[in-house]
């Protein structure tokens, strides 16, 4: 399977300048707004995220169209290479949690 | 019949129930507020969710897999949609009072766009209300239209190729018609290219009427999901109705009028594949 890294603090506006989103026909990067936006659509607001990581047949295109050199195609790894989730993975896992647990609990009232 | 015919719709098509529109449902599950949050944290919610079940499915595929029916419970509570013919959706806009033309929230986060305006709300009530009023960027786009011009959109959107789905937030009030194609949308891409029910397939199967069939594989050039095969030998097509999903691009692009759409109940095979 292939590695995908972004580096978030070398991207600096995903929304203004998109080309890895568009380039990737496979859906593996994802974008979304950090919380507290506020009704805004402030482009630097903005993360890109390898969600679909599965999904990667590591063609290279992302990493060659990026101008910041902000994304990092590791192919050949095994899923025990994966590298550790990062605090921000960690902080939105534990959101989840919560939400799930919050449904289940909905669920069975 | 499909869960949601089943509990929502009394054993008929669920979304073509006008109670599934209305202003008591409406009131009923808070669903104002949660609609409002929901939007305003899409793109989020999704990404994460979506993140954490690929990186489960890779390093525990186990645990995935006992988690799975849990996990699109929730989805199916929070949000859950399902493919539709451009007659059923030109019947839903028929049923409304007031439609509206608003972005894609799918498209903006997967290419990060917000003037995709591929998207039709509805309100079949008399309301002040807007739909996707938490949504940044709402008022820089979307606009009230009339139902003519919807429908109008709704053809232009189908010659190019999208096919046409309903959207529950808060399930089961449905908020929206969307357009999809299997490169932009991701829960039709996951269904396109990985088969997971992210999306209900349509209540349709096609099957080509192979005296009518003259090869000329303009059904294949339109399908989404890449269900439609040719054979050189006999110069005709064929759909794999194990694959299709009913969503009658096909049908309605076919010069021939060889396709003929059967109703996936009647089908003992395909009865349950959703």
């Amino acid at each position: 399977m292939v590695g995908v890294e972004f580096n978030e603090n070398k991207c600096k506006s995903p929304l203004e300048c998109r080309k890895c989103l568009e380039v990737c026909g496979h859906g593996v990067l994802l974008t979304y707004p950090r919380s507290n936006r506020n009704h805004s659509r402030d482009a630097k607001d903005w993360v890109i995220q390898p969600t679909l990581i599965s999904r990667c047949v590591g063609c290279f295109r992302c990493q060659e169209v990026c101008p910041l050199n902000a994304i990092n195609i590791s192919p050949g790894l095994s899923v025990e290479e994966l590298p550790p989730p990062t605090q921000g993975f960690l902080k939105r896992l534990r959101e989840f949690w919560r939400q799930l647990r919050v449904t289940i609990r909905t669920l069975v009232q | 019949m499909c869960q949601f015919c089943r509990d929502y719709g009394e054993g008929k098509k669920w979304y073509l129930q006008p109670k599934n529109y209305s202003e008591e449902r409406y009131k009923e599950v808070g669903a104002k507020d949660k609609i409002v949050h929901h939007v305003e944290h899409f793109e989020e919610d999704m990404t994460t969710g979506l993140g954490f079940s690929e990186k489960l499915r890779l390093t525990d595929p186990v645990t995935f897999q006992e988690m799975l029916p849990m996990m699109q419970e929730q989805q199916r509570k929070m949000m859950w949609g399902q493919i539709i013919l451009l007659q059923e959706a030109e019947q839903i806009l028929d049923m409304a009072v007031k439609v509206f033309r608003l972005p894609c929230l799918c498209r903006s986060m997967r290419l990060g766009r917000s003037d995709c305006m591929y998207e039709f709300g509805f309100f079949m009530f008399e309301s002040k209300d807007k739909p996707y009023e938490g949504y940044p960027g709402y008022s820089d786009h979307s606009s009230v239209i009339t139902k003519d011009e919807a429908k109008k959109l709704l053809r232009e959107f189908e010659e190019e190729g999208m096919i046409h789905t309903v959207w529950t937030f808060c399930t089961p009030y449905i908020v929206s018609i969307c357009n999809c194609t299997a490169a932009d949308c991701v829960p039709v891409k996951i269904r396109a290219q990985s088969g997971m029910p992210s999306v209900c397939k349509g209540e349709y199967v096609g099957r080509i009427d192979l005296d009518k069939c003259t090869g000329c594989r303009e059904c294949i050039k339109t399908c989404n999901f890449g269900c439609i095969a040719y054979s050189t030998t006999l110069k005709k097509c064929y759909i794999d109705e194990y694959k299709c999903t009913g969503c009658g691009l096909c049908y309605s692009r076919c010069p021939e009028n060889a396709v003929v759409l059967t109703d996936r109940n009647t089908m003992p095979e395909l009865a349950g594949m959703w």
